[in-house]
Order: C-alpha cells, then sequence, then structure tokens
C-alpha cells in the first residue's frame, strides 16, 4: 500500500515547488548579508497578478513552515480585502495557523504598514513592495539604477529631495520615504507612512522586503541602522496627529485613519486594526515613538 | 549507500533554512540544527551536509574537493549542484582547520559591483562553537548589521588564517564573501560579509 502522503495533495506545501523555493531562499540569505540591495530573483507564477502582493507571497511561502503562526494586513487592517484573500491562500495551500494577534504571529506579511507594537526577534515580517527602486523617480533606466546603486552615486536623489523643499518648503515624500541603510544603500521601505519608517531601524525583527512585479527582493536585518534622507537644516519629520484621539477606542499616539461622516463632520480611527483592539481592551502594547525634531 | 533517503525535501530544508536565515541575520548568534539522521561521506560534517541539501540544487555550484571525492560525489547525488572551480562555485565545504582553504578564499568570486550577491559563501566545519570561554581556539569579537552591540563568540578547530584570508576579501563592501560554521554538535554560526571581525585572543 502506498503511505507516501505528498501525492495525495493538488499542490506542493506552500504551492511553489521546491526548486524555486531553494532560488528564493538563497537570495534572501544574500539580501540579508548586502542590507538594503536589491536582489533580482525569479518571482514565479501564482494564482494572482503580479503587483497584487505576489512578491510579499513567494517571501512568506518560501519562509513558512507548518509550525508557523501568520499573520497578514493590508494598510493596518487584517480585514481588508487584500490581506483576506491572501490570508485564506496560505492557509489552503500550507494548512497552517493564522491570526489576528500581532504578538502571537511568527511571520507576519504586510502591505504599507508596519504594526505599531514592538515586533521581538522572534518574529519576520514581510513587506508587498510596488517599486522597490527608490532611484527610479529621478532615472527611469534600470542598468543605469543599477550602476548608481554600485557606485553610491545618489547625488540624483538628493537634488531631487533639494527641488522638492525649495518648490514646496518641505520634502513633500509621504508614502515610501527614501532611508539609507547601513550607511551604504539607499532603499525605499515600500509605501509604508513617515511614521512607521523611524522603527525600521535598530529593530529586533528581521524585514523582508519582496517585490514580485520587479522581480527585486531586499532586507534590512535586525539591529541595522536605517536612516531617513534627510538635511541639516531640513530634517525628517512624521506626520503630527496633535491632540487627535481614536473615535472607537479613544486612544492617541498611533498612526491614524481620517474618516468622512458628512460635509461637515470628520473623525479619526486608529488604523492598525488589532492595536486599536488591544488599546479598546485596555492592554495598550509597548511602542516606540520617534519625536520629531524641532528643525 | 550514497543517496539519501531519510531526509524530506519540503519539511526538513525549510526548518535548516530558517535556522540559516537566523543566524545569516544575526551573526554570532549560535542554532542548533534540528537533527536528521543523515549519513554524509567521512569527509562531509552532519551539518555541512544540512546546509547543502537545505540551499543547494541543479542551479548553482559548489567546491568541496578538499574534504575528498566522496563528500563531492555525495553533494551532486542529492542537490543535483554541479561542482566547479574554485573561480567559478558558489558555495564552497571546507574544514575551518585546513589552512589551504585560504588559497580558495583568495579565489573565490566576490560578486560584481552592480551585482554583489553573485559573491561565494563559504561553509567552514569546525569542532565546537560556543559563547563561553572555557571553549579552546579563537576569540571572535563581532559588530555589524545585526548585533545589537557587540557578540563575542568562541570557534575552536578554525585556522587563524581563515579569518585573515575572508578580512582581506571583504574590505570592499557590498563585495564580498559570505561564511557560515557549523560545529561537531550541529550548531551553526554566520559571518555575513557586512560582519566587523576582531580576533581577540590571539
Amino acid at each position: 500500500m502506498i503511505t507516501e502522503s505528498k501525492f495525495q495533495q493538488t499542490y506542493n506545501f506552500g504551492f511553489i515547488d521546491e526548486s524555486t523555493k531553494k532560488e528564493i531562499r538563497r537570495k534572501l540569505l544574500k539580501a540579508v548579508a548586502i542590507p538594503g540591495y536589491q536582489v533580482p530573483y525569479s518571482s514565479p507564477e501564482m494564482p494572482i497578478a503580479r503587483g497584487w502582493g505576489t512578491g510579499g507571497l513567494h517571501a512568506t511561502l518560501s519562509l513558512i513552515g507548518p509550525e508557523d503562526i501568520f499573520k497578514i494586513i493590508d494598510q493596518g487592517s487584517d480585514a481588508s480585502v487584500n490581506a483576506c484573500n491572501l490570508r485564506d491562500f496560505v492557509k489552503r495551500m500550507t494548512n497552517c495557523r493564522t491570526t489576528f494577534d500581532t504578538a502571537e504571529a511568527t511571520l507576519i506579511q504586510t502591505r504599507h504598514r508596519k504594526p505599531e507594537e514592538i515586533l521581538t526577534d522572534k518574529q519576520i515580517i514581510v513587506f508587498q513592495v510596488p517599486q522597490p527602486e527608490p532611484l527610479r523617480s529621478v532615472e527611469r533606466y534600470e542598468f543605469k539604477t543599477r550602476l548608481m546603486h554600485a557606485e553610491a552615486d545618489y547625488a540624483k536623489m538628493w537634488v531631487s529631495l533639494y527641488e522638492s523643499y525649495v518648490k514646496f518648503g518641505a520634502i513633500m515624500q509621504g508614502a515610501g520615504y527614501p532611508v539609507r541603510v547601513n550607511g551604504r544603500y539607499i532603499m525605499t521601505p515600500s509605501p509604508i507612512p513617515r511614521w512607521d519608517v523611524p522603527n525600521l531601524s535598530m529593530a529586533p525583527c528581521l524585514h523582508v522586503f519582496s517585490a514580485g512585479r520587479e522581480k527585486r527582493l531586499h532586507c534590512v536585518p535586525p539591529f541595522t541602522k536605517v536612516e531617513p534622507l534627510e538635511f541639516e537644516d531640513v530634517k525628517f519629520h512624521v506626520e503630527d496627529f496633535g491632540a487627535i484621539t481614536c473615535a472607537a477606542s479613544g486612544g492617541d499616539k498611533a498612526f491614524m485613519d481620517e474618516i468622512y461622516e458628512s460635509e461637515t463632520s470628520r473623525k479619526f480611527v486608529m488604523n492598525d486594526s488589532n492595536f486599536m483592539d488591544k488599546v479598546r481592551s485596555g492592554t495598550r502594547p509597548p511602542q516606540r515613538l520617534f519625536t520629531n525634531p524641532t528643525v | 549507500m550514497l543517496r539519501e533517503t531519510v531526509y524530506n525535501e519540503i519539511f526538513d530544508s525549510q526548518r535548516h533554512f530558517r535556522t540559516i536565515l537566523d543566524s545569516m541575520s544575526r551573526p554570532g548568534k549560535l542554532n542548533r540544527f534540528a537533527p536528521i539522521p543523515l549519513t554524509p561521506p567521512a569527509g562531509l560534517a552532519k551539518p555541512a551536509a544540512y546546509v547543502g541539501l537545505a540551499l543547494l540544487n541543479a542551479d548553482v555550484s559548489f567546491h568541496a574537493e578538499l574534504l575528498g571525492p566522496e563528500a563531492v560525489a555525495y553533494l551532486r547525488v542529492n542537490t543535483h549542484a554541479q561542482a566547479a572551480a574554485p573561480g567559478l562555485a558558489d558555495f564552497f565545504f571546507v574544514r575551518g582547520s585546513d589552512g589551504g582553504a585560504a588559497a580558495l578564499i583568495a579565489e573565490a568570486k566576490l560578486g560584481l559591483p552592480a551585482y554583489p550577491e553573485t559573491g561565494a559563501t563559504f561553509v567552514f566545519q569546525v569542532s565546537r562553537l560556543g559563547k563561553s570561554s572555557n571553549i579552546g581556539g579563537l576569540q571572535l569579537e563581532l559588530t555589524g548589521p545585526g548585533i545589537e552591540t557587540r557578540e563575542i563568540i568562541f570557534v575552536e578547530g578554525l585556522n587563524p588564517d581563515l579569518i585573515t584570508a575572508i578580512k582581506t576579501r571583504n574590505v570592499e563592501f557590498p563585495l564580498g564573501l559570505d561564511a557560515m560554521f557549523v560545529s561537531e554538535d550541529e550548531s551553526i554560526m554566520c559571518l555575513p560579509r557586512t560582519t566587523r571581525v576582531l580576533v581577540t585572543n590571539l
């Protein structure tokens, strides 16, 4: 009697075939060894369109094992459509436990936020990245941006930040603020708000960034210096919510969503849904907050 | 028996990969592999075989000449990777005590400025790795990404010439070599090219 359970399933564990997983794993190791550098990888076909989170799925499915507890968020929320569908897919392909609880998860996939709660050294966070090349706005050709990274030639980037300041009186980049990793590579942190950018620096968890459509992945290892680009006299600022409190939980000091109620009124709620639930239940988890400089 | 039958290609390789990834992200941290009863030939240590089976496939090449022809045959049969000359190989398997490996380090590829990830990976087989000084051997002081302040680790069975050879080749970041150290008790410790290494007891 054949007892090999491998052939009783329609798909391989984690959907991707083992040979391709190995390739992605080797690239992940090199991405960790060269923080902030974009490693080209295979980006195999997935049952969703490229640009809808395939990069995140490639990284997640190459990392995940049967003991992992998986959490996925989209814009801070466990319940938005991209997160729900990808969670269902990962669950069906791996039969892993899934959770909404940030502290319980061992592997977190995210689109456009890093959770407010401090992640530990037992956790890996995977970012879905639409455009991994921070220099794309100043240089359209890939072979040239690659050369610019190789030579650490970031003059055009600095000029574009300066031009933004001269035109508008501030560096206008909101989501995906360019950062310098380990004093070498300029990297995009994926379109996370400025609020989350300081939390990438010297964090205990491993950050994996993966762009499926662009076929690139990069990493920020734990305890690695990540500095947002700023000038001596024009400093990086995070979003200032002032005295705004969350309409659902009453808490403050978190990244807020603005909700319009009628023509004249609006309210704010915390963007990180699990964090809001915890604040509401009275157990606010530890957070790392950035204080804006005065200049 | 040359071909491994006990190794689960899906779950064992995943578990071992996560161990390697954790070590690579946190240089100087000791991690123990989940044990699998592999039977590699005499020259090839079991944890080195774990690394080989977890990461190698037909897309990459390796160099394991110094461990003997049985080790080369074992890796080729079980991973389908190709044996290659030192100047071309992606992975190297060597004994940490073997000063002759310095010549391989000097010849291994470092990657290109535009594609630094093509630099080689070395797997050094050492006798013991540990956090306390009652393990003999080299005392390494490590700083760099992945390390909060600094890490101290003791490596027994590692020729200091190899550390010097690696440091010589890793001066021009982002070009460089990444190193893994595996011990007889099936632990692993990694030194990616970003880690600054100081031998403090020589």
